[in-house]
């Protein structure tokens, strides 16, 4: 079995892979968060990917809430037209 | 996403969904018919107040009847929903998504489509000048994509996550990327509404000029002032577009359909023999 060594210290032994950028690390560049290793590379991207989650999250429930709320004028406007298209139509039929 | 609809809308024969949504109410439409009717008959009750209290001048009826008519259609996208998620079902070959959990936003979609397609109404009664002058722009272009939005909202939302305006997003961008699709469509089923409303205008002018004085020796001279009627010439518009609606609502999910399957590589007509199978 082939021994990999840290990618920041070719001089020691790698004790695993880290989950993101997938290089090999040693006990001190690994941190092991939630039960899984990462490189100090693969925390900061780990936390940008988060923090872009969280960003897109909030976006995703103001859209939607946006849309949800456009609904009694988007209602209020359909109205309109059916009462303005019928005025027309009266107009015609008289 | 914009290349991906590009290469398949350059690949794929523009008009073959609307081919297939005749094959499908010609197998299917027993299965999807009484659900359209369930999803019209409001909306037929109040367009016949509404046309009754216009023709006998009861004009003051006339809101609380578009009052109705507003509820009706929110009704019809209930039950219309329900024919879109079926199709899309069988198509896909998944169990149907919920629908009552995304029924809110498959609703408020289908309202912000419905004013993009109707606002002439309101442009023509607010600034009629300027519709004279840009009327193709600001009342045939956001019907377009109205028309489109209303028709796959359904699918959209019911196919994996996207949020309401991340669906309206894409149609957005879909109409914008698949112009040539988009125009043969739309010309499409428009000639064929003004060639259906021709046929049927000849058959009334046959049957009341031709067939019934002169074959069956009846007296036409009143019936035909009725079929002259705006009253009249209103309720077949409105029975004709009942049909492509129907029509619409099936092609809308294969058209949606026909797009995702593009992209994964599966064939629509495939897929439908298989059905068939």
């Amino acid at each position: 079995m082939e021994i990999k060594h840290c990618v920041n210290h070719p001089d020691r032994h790698a004790i695993g892979v880290c989950v993101i950028t997938k290089k090999p690390i040693c006990p001190e560049c690994s941190t092991k968060y939630e039960g899984v290793n990462y490189s100090r590379e693969g925390l900061e991207e780990l936390k940008r990917r988060r923090a872009q989650k969280t960003r897109s999250g909030i976006w995703s429930r103001a859209a939607n809430l946006a849309m949800v709320a456009q609904a009694p004028l988007s209602f209020y406007l359909l109205y309109l037209c059916y009462l303005y298209t019928f005025n027309a139509f009266t107009g015609l039929a008289k | 996403m914009a290349g991906e609809i590009a290469e398949v809308t350059t690949k794929r024969p523009a008009l073959r969904p609307l081919d297939e949504a005749v094959e499908y109410i010609r197998n299917h439409g027993a299965a999807v018919f009484p659900l359209y009717v369930a999803a019209v008959a409001p909306m037929t009750i109040a367009v016949y107040m509404l046309l009754d209290a216009a023709s006998t001048g009861m004009y003051s009826a006339l809101p609380e009847g578009c009052l109705l008519l507003t509820v009706a259609t929110v009704w019809k996208w209930a039950w219309a929903s329900a024919i879109q998620g079926r199709i899309q079902s069988a198509l896909s070959g998944k169990p149907m998504a919920p629908l009552l959990g995304r029924l809110s936003y498959i609703i408020c979609l289908k309202l912000a489509a419905s004013v993009a397609m109707l606002w002439g109404s309101l442009i023509i009664k607010f600034a009629a000048s300027v519709a004279l002058l840009w009327g193709p722009f600001i009342i045939i272009i956001p019907a377009i994509y109205g028309f489109f939005l209303s028709g796959m909202a359904v699918p959209l939302l019911l196919d994996g996550s996207l949020s309401p305006l991340a669906a309206a997003i894409w149609t957005v961008k879909w109409v914008g990327d698949s112009i040539s699709r988009v125009v043969k469509i739309t010309t499409a089923i428009g000639l064929l509404f003004l060639v259906a409303y021709v046929g049927v205008s000849l058959l009334q002018l046959l049957a009341t000029q031709m067939i019934m004085p002169s074959l069956l020796g009846i007296d036409t001279s009143e019936l035909s002032l009725i079929l002259s009627g705006a009253t009249w010439q209103m309720a077949v518009v409105f029975m004709l577009f009942l049909a492509f609606d129907f029509f619409w609502t099936v092609a809308a999910a294969l058209l949606y359909h026909d797009i995702q399957s593009g992209r994964a590589g599966v064939d629509l007509g495939l897929r439908l023999t298989a059905l068939e199978g």
